[in-house]
């Protein structure tokens, strides 16, 4: 078989730390968060239960915090491996996990996008008793929970089972609105209260359009030399 | 001359590239010392890191090496084909150091495996201890035969956790437990080979562990090799690719016990099956011990020659069932202790009465408990735990559309679904509309144009209007507050 060309436009976020996930005191997220930097210091073992597996709807934290604990574990001095598996999908799952289970923590991010693939069940599943062997961690994250997943390869959703599995739950409303309220304090942005309300009010409610509506937004008004304001929202975005 | 010219590559490509590409592209390539024509010819670890780099910077490495004075020789990217597994550079890391300490480089934390890679931040160049040795390095006739062992071997591969004295028995696995038993008393008798059957995280690969693991007790310096099934297949791929398959052949022939895991991986691998088959009749021959795991009776393997399938039942097969409430709970008590942690009785009957398929799925659960534990601070008893498993025993997060909102509301209020849609305003129509709009907003993450669009055109005015209309009537009223309610379970459960 001709050797396939990879061509991805894809790479690690500089801004998907750990410190800048924001997560609500006494909550599940905190949890999970808390567990993500606990597993990374103390380099848990397997038998510990290394692998985390994280699940909920898109836009809700998964793919920021399994770079933020790549970002993490570099920091620790640990060899990392994030693969976006949706991106990855058509490629051959033997060529793209060989050798991986090397590394000490390896992220998976999206495996739901596998499901039913028979090569990449099996690869995968090899990958879980390779790393196993080789005293690494996984750190997945899916769109349902590991019975939900849809995978033919038993021997594959029982292994996902084993792991330590957290759901992440939806942001609410007010939490959407802070988190974009915080991201653009960090782009400089100025944005009223108004002016947020408006854009919430106005752009897909999913949290990477609401981002990626920030972003634009940010654009804009650096083209325009102007605030965040509802008439630039209005003239930006032709609302 | 080729050495040279590729370090005046590397200096500028070091200079001229982000760390992170040059660290994940660039550095993981080796110059081939074996290139005996004009060409400067360069190793990828894999195929994907040689199509990206002939890809993106072979025509810069090309340029920056005719400044350095190769115009008559030609860049090449090559994968290494010699070792498809990891071969650590030899120069990369001291002799004495690989043979005293059996420690070697890992030279997967050095390269990118895949152009997945692209994402990885940093391949931190470590040293990494390898319990088993598992590649064939080198041409096994340039080898001594206990160094062959050792690069083919797996001779730390037995995990000492299973063993009999962590197995709980059960209804479920008594006599694969006997049996394994038998054999750990007896290697290599009547129970020749034990082929182990089940389903998944059923114990299967316990059983198997714990036989090695007694066999070593008795006899340390007996050679038990445990290995899965995709491993001597690897193994002997390479084995293959190195003209190696005598060296192979007489490791796994001369093992005192080979226990090979989930065996119905050799299903359509007609040659590894072929090296199996003879493996195995020499094995029996020399009355060693073979264990084998499968997901399922010999005789329903599909893609296995029938002459292994007649073999595997030559000795005694048995079967492992999914365990039963009180194995449940004993296991899960057991798998606490391990963890230094305790596990109430009713505790863990409320976790083994809701989690009943596998011993892995028990497994994930008692962690979420053990980690939600940890991060509260409190004491696992029943509340706590039916608190932290919520979501685990949730099925699935049923993503909703509003198409299914619309339907289960005008089913609710008894309205036809095209009402949902039209233009009417009357009450009856127009409150069950406005509660679906409300729902829409809270349970999808459609924008208010988009609700109003799917409600027939609306503007988001509506939507709005609707929402906070249908938050008024929930403070004011039980029965819209009792709709609601009854919905939300409707379309989430």
């Amino acid at each position: 078989m001709p050797a396939q060309q990879l061509n991805l436009a894809l790479s690690l976020a500089d801004d998907t730390h750990f410190d800048n996930f924001l997560a609500a005191a006494q909550t599940s997220r905190q949890q999970v968060l808390s567990t993500l930097k606990l597993q990374c210091k103390e380099q848990l073992s397997p038998s510990a239960g290394a692998n985390i597996l994280l699940w909920g709807a898109t836009g809700s934290g998964l793919t920021h915090l399994l770079q933020a604990a790549c970002h993490d574990a570099v920091a620790c001095g640990q060899s990392i491996q994030y693969l976006p598996l949706e991106a990855m999908a058509s490629y051959p799952a033997q060529d793209v996990l060989q050798g991986l289970a090397a590394c000490q923590l390896i992220c998976l991010d999206n495996i739901q996008a596998v499901a039913g693939i028979a090569e990449w069940e099996e690869a995968l599943f090899h990958l879980f008793n390779q790393v196993m062997t080789a005293g690494g961690r996984l750190l997945i994250s899916a769109n349902a929970a590991p019975r939900a997943l849809c995978f033919q390869l038993a021997d594959l959703e029982s292994r996902l089972a084993a792991s330590t599995v957290f759901q992440l739950p939806q942001y609410s409303e007010a939490e959407k609105a802070a988190i974009v309220q915080f991201r653009a304090a960090r782009l400089g942005l100025i944005m009223s209260e108004e002016a947020l309300g408006f854009l919430m009010n106005r752009a897909p409610r999913d949290l990477h359009s609401l981002i990626d509506h920030l972003h634009r937004l940010d654009g804009f008004a650096l083209q325009y030399q102007s605030k965040a304001t509802i008439p630039l929202m209005k003239k930006a975005f032709g609302w | 001359m080729a050495e040279v010219i590729w370090q005046h590559c590397l200096g500028h490509l070091q200079a001229e590239l982000p760390a992170q590409q040059f660290n994940t592209w660039i550095k993981p390539l080796q110059i081939d010392s074996l290139s005996a024509d004009q060409t400067v010819r360069l190793i990828a670890p894999n195929r994907f890191v040689k199509d990206w780099v002939v890809d993106k910077f072979l025509d810069r490495i090309n340029e920056l090496a005719s400044e350095a004075g190769s115009e008559s020789m030609p860049v090449e990217v090559g994968v290494n084909t010699k070792a498809p597994g990891f071969v650590a550079p030899a120069s990369a890391i001291p002799q004495p150091l690989m043979a005293e300490s059996g420690i070697q480089l890992n030279p997967a934390a050095l390269h990118p495996v895949a152009p997945g890679a692209q994402q990885l931040i940093s391949h931190k160049a470590s040293i990494v201890a390898a319990p088993k040795a598992k590649e064939i390095t080198a041409r096994p006739t340039a080898i001594p035969n206990n160094r062959a062992n050792k690069v083919i071997g797996h001779p730390d591969s037995l995990n000492n956790y299973f063993r009999f004295d962590t197995f709980i028995e059960g209804k479920s696995n008594q006599l694969a437990l006997a049996a394994a038993r038998q054999i750990a008393e007896n290697p290599g008798g009547s129970y020749n080979p034990l082929f182990i059957y089940g389903g998944v995280g059923l114990g299967k690969t316990h059983l198997m562990h714990a036989v090695g693991n007694a066999l070593k007790a008795r006899k340390p310096d007996a050679k038990i090799v445990y290995l899965h099934s995709e491993r001597f297949v690897a193994d002997m791929v390479k084995a293959l690719q190195l003209n190696a398959i005598n060296d192979f052949k007489r490791f796994y022939r001369s093992v005192d016990a080979l226990l090979i895991d989930d065996i119905q991986f050799f299903a359509g691998k007609e040659r590894s099956q072929e090296e199996f088959f003879h493996t195995f009749n020499a094995l029996l021959e020399g009355d060693h011990q073979m264990i084998l795991t499968c997901d399922r009776y010999p005789k329903e393997i599909n893609g296995l020659e029938e002459r292994l399938k007649s073999r595997f039942g030559w000795g005694l097969t048995v079967a492992v069932e999914p365990p039963e409430l009180e194995t449940r709970v004993a296991i899960l008590i057991e798998k606490a202790l391990g963890l230094h942690v305790d596990l109430p009785h009713d505790a863990a009957f409320f976790i083994a009465q809701r989690i009943s398929s596998n011993v892995r799925e028990l497994e994930g659960a008692l962690k979420r408990v053990i980690a939600s534990a940890h991060f509260t601070g409190r004491a696992i008893d029943v509340p706590m735990v039916r608190d932290s498993l919520k979501d685990l025993l949730a099925l699935q997060d049923r993503l909703v559309s509003i198409d299914n909102i619309q339907r289960t509301v005008a089913e609710h209020y008894k309205i036809k679904m095209s009402d949902m849609l039209s233009k009417r305003r009357t009450r009856s129509v127009a409150r069950p509309r406005q509660v679906a709009m409300a729902m829409a907003k809270k349970l999808t993450n459609h924008s208010l144009p988009e609700i109003g669009e799917a409600f027939g055109g609306r503007d988001h005015t509506t939507v709005l209007h609707a929402c906070r209309k249908v938050k008024e009537l929930q403070d004011s009223s039980t029965e819209m507050r009792e709709d609601l309610k009854l919905l939300t379970r409707l379309l989430t459960s």
